[in-house]
C-alpha cells in the first residue's frame, strides 16, 4: 500500500533533477502521508511539478532563469511543431502521374494539346524566394476560340471535374484573387477560377480572356494541382509543439545548472542565448500569425495556404543559422568539464546571481531544434 | 517576505529541524493555519540557503533514512526580526484606524448601539 503511493511519490519527483533532494522530499511526503493514502493529492502533484520544473533550472535566486526558460520553451516548442509538421506532410500522397494525369487533363481541357510536367516535391522554393512553397503540377493550354468565352468555358470544365468527382470548394469571377490587378481590369482582362479538392488533392483552374491585347498573349488557360494537408500534420504539430517545449525547459535547465557559479560561463551563456532568440524571433511572430490564422473564421474559398513555419525563412536561413551556432556554443560551454570548479562549492552561496546561464541553455536547445528542422529538409 | 518563508524562519528560531520538523513546528506555531506543501518548503529552503539566510545543520540517519537537518543563520535571525517588526507596525496602524473608527461610532459597533 506504502509502496504504490512511495512509487507514485517517484513518478512525480521525476519533475525535480537528479540528486538527493528528490529522497528528501520523498521522505518527508511520506512522513506528512495519513496512513492508507494510495495516491498523491491534486494539490500536492501539481504543487510537485511547478516546483519540481523551477528547481530543474537551479540557480533558486533568479528570476531571469525562469524568463529564459519560458522563451526558450517557446521557441523550441515552435521548432518542434516546424519538424513535426514536415514531417507530417511525408505523408502526403504523390502528385498524379500516368493514367491519373491523363484522365485529370482531358476533363480540364479535353481535346487541346497540354503543357507541363506531371509531379512536384512537397515543398519548392522559386529561385530568387527565401520561403519555401507547396509543390505543385502546372498545365496549360494555347488559347483558342473556345477558351475566350472564358466564362463558359470554365464552368463547361468545373462540370466536368464535378461528375469526376471533384467537390468545387468556391468559383467565380475575382474570386480567388479579389483585388486582382485593377489594371489588367481596365484593360479589359475577365477571369474565371474555380477551385476543388478531391483524395488529398487541391487543384485550382484559371481562364482569362483580356479583350483589348491580342488573345495569343494575353489569354490564359491553365491548371495547377496541388497536394492538400494530410490529416496527421495538425496533430503531429501539437505533439511537436510540447516535445519541442518540454526539451527547451529541460536543456535551459541542465545548461543553467551546470553553469552555476561560473561567472564567465553564465555570462557567455545567458548572452548567446539571448542573441539566439533575438534571432529565431521571427519564429514567433510567425507563430502570433498562425494563432491569428487559427482564430479566423472557416473561409472555404480560401485555398490552402503556405504551412506557418515558412515564415522562418522570410529573411534568409542566416537567422536560424546563426541561432543554431550560438546554440552549439552555449551547450558546448556547458558541456565543459566541471572538474575544477567543483571546487569552489562551499562558496556557491554567493554565486553571482546572474541569469546567464539559463540563456545559454535556451540556445543549446535552439540551436539543436534548428538543426533537426533543417535535417528534416523544411528549407528544401 | 510571503508567508512561508515567513513560517519556516520561525520554525528554525529555536532549534534546528528536517523537512518533516519544519512543516510541523509551523502548523503547531499557527494553530495549525499553516500548512507547508513539502514542494514549496523545499523551494524556500533553497531559495534561502541561496540568500544565507537558512544553511544545513547536518545529516542524521534514521531507520536507514538520511534526514538533513537546517538551522537558522545570524543573518536569517535579523530577517525575521525585521519582518516581525514590520508586522507589528502594520498590526498596530490597523488597529488605531480600528479604535479610531469606533470613536466616531462608525462601523458594525455603532450599528448595534443604534438598534
Amino acid at each position: 500500500m506504502t509502496d504504490t503511493l512511495s512509487r507514485r511519490y517517484r513518478l512525480l519527483l521525476r519533475a525535480y533533477p537528479p540528486g538527493p533532494r528528490r529522497v528528501e522530499l520523498l521522505d518527508t511526503l511520506l512522513d506528512l502521508a495519513a496512513p492508507g493514502r494510495r495516491a498523491p493529492t491534486a494539490r500536492e502533484t501539481a504543487n510537485l511539478l511547478r516546483h519540481g520544473l523551477r528547481a530543474r533550472l537551479g540557480r533558486p535566486r533568479s528570476r531571469g532563469v525562469v524568463v529564459f526558460a519560458v522563451l526558450v520553451a517557446v521557441t523550441l516548442g515552435f521548432l518542434g511543431a516546424a519538424g513535426a509538421h514536415r514531417l507530417a506532410w511525408e505523408t502526403a500522397r504523390p502528385l498524379p502521374t500516368g493514367a491519373e494525369a491523363e484522365s485529370l487533363k482531358a476533363a480540364a481541357f479535353p481535346g487541346l494539346a497540354v503543357r507541363g510536367d506531371d509531379g512536384a516535391p512537397l515543398f519548392e522554393t522559386e529561385i530568387g524566394e527565401s520561403m519555401p512553397e507547396y509543390g505543385s503540377a502546372r498545365y496549360r493550354v494555347e488559347p483558342t476560340a473556345a477558351t475566350r468565352d472564358f466564362r463558359a468555358y470554365g464552368e463547361a470544365a468545373r462540370d466536368r471535374l464535378r461528375a469526376a468527382g471533384w467537390r468545387i470548394r468556391a468559383e467565380g469571377t475575382p474570386f480567388l484573387y479579389p483585388r486582382a490587378d485593377p489594371e489588367a481590369h481596365e484593360r479589359g482582362q475577365r477571369i474565371w477560377e474555380f477551385w476543388a479538392t478531391r483524395d488529398g488533392l487541391a487543384l485550382t483552374f484559371t481562364v482569362s480572356h483580356e479583350s483589348e491585347v491580342d488573345p495569343r498573349h494575353a489569354d490564359r488557360a491553365e491548371l495547377v494541382v496541388s497536394r492538400t494537408a494530410p490529416a496527421w500534420t495538425g496533430p503531429a504539430g501539437a505533439l511537436g509543439a510540447i516535445l519541442g517545449a518540454l526539451a527547451g525547459w529541460f536543456l535551459t535547465g541542465w545548461v543553467s545548472r551546470r553553469t552555476e557559479g561560473r561567472t564567465v560561463a553564465s555570462v557567455v551563456v545567458s548572452t548567446a542565448t539571448a542573441l539566439a532568440l533575438l534571432q529565431l524571433a521571427v519564429p514567433w511572430l510567425l507563430l502570433a500569425s498562425l494563432l491569428l490564422r487559427l482564430g479566423a473564421p472557416d473561409q472555404p474559398e480560401l485555398r490552402p495556404t503556405d504551412p506557418f513555419w515558412t515564415a522562418m525563412f522570410l529573411f534568409g536561413r542566416e537567422l536560424p543559422e546563426n541561432a543554431a551556432k550560438l546554440g552549439v556554443l552555449v551547450l558546448a560551454v556547458a558541456a565543459w568539464p566541471l572538474r575544477w570548479t567543483r571546487r569552489r562549492d562551499p562558496a556557491r552561496r554567493r554565486s553571482p546571481r546572474l541569469v546567464p546561464a539559463v540563456t545559454v541553455a535556451a540556445v543549446g536547445t535552439l540551436t539543436v531544434a534548428g538543426l533537426l528542422v533543417y535535417g528534416m529538409g523544411l528549407g528544401r | 517576505m510571503r508567508e512561508p518563508t515567513f513560517w519556516i524562519l520561525t520554525a528554525l528560531a529555536t532549534e534546528p529541524r528536517h523537512g518533516y520538523g519544519v512543516i510541523q513546528e509551523a502548523a503547531r506555531l499557527s494553530d495549525d493555519q499553516v500548512r507547508l506543501q513539502p514542494g514549496t518548503l523545499y523551494a524556500a529552503l533553497d531559495r534561502l540557503d541561496a540568500e544565507g539566510l537558512v544553511e544545513v545543520d547536518r545529516d542524521e540517519t534514521v531507520d536507514g533514512r538520511n534526514r538533513r537537518y537546517y538551522r537558522l543563520t545570524d543573518d536569517g535571525a535579523r530577517a525575521l526580526e525585521a519582518e516581525t517588526e514590520r508586522l507589528r507596525h502594520s498590526a498596530d496602524a490597523a488597529r488605531s484606524q480600528l479604535a479610531a473608527r469606533r470613536r466616531f461610532g462608525l462601523g458594525p459597533t455603532a450599528a448595534r448601539q443604534g438598534t
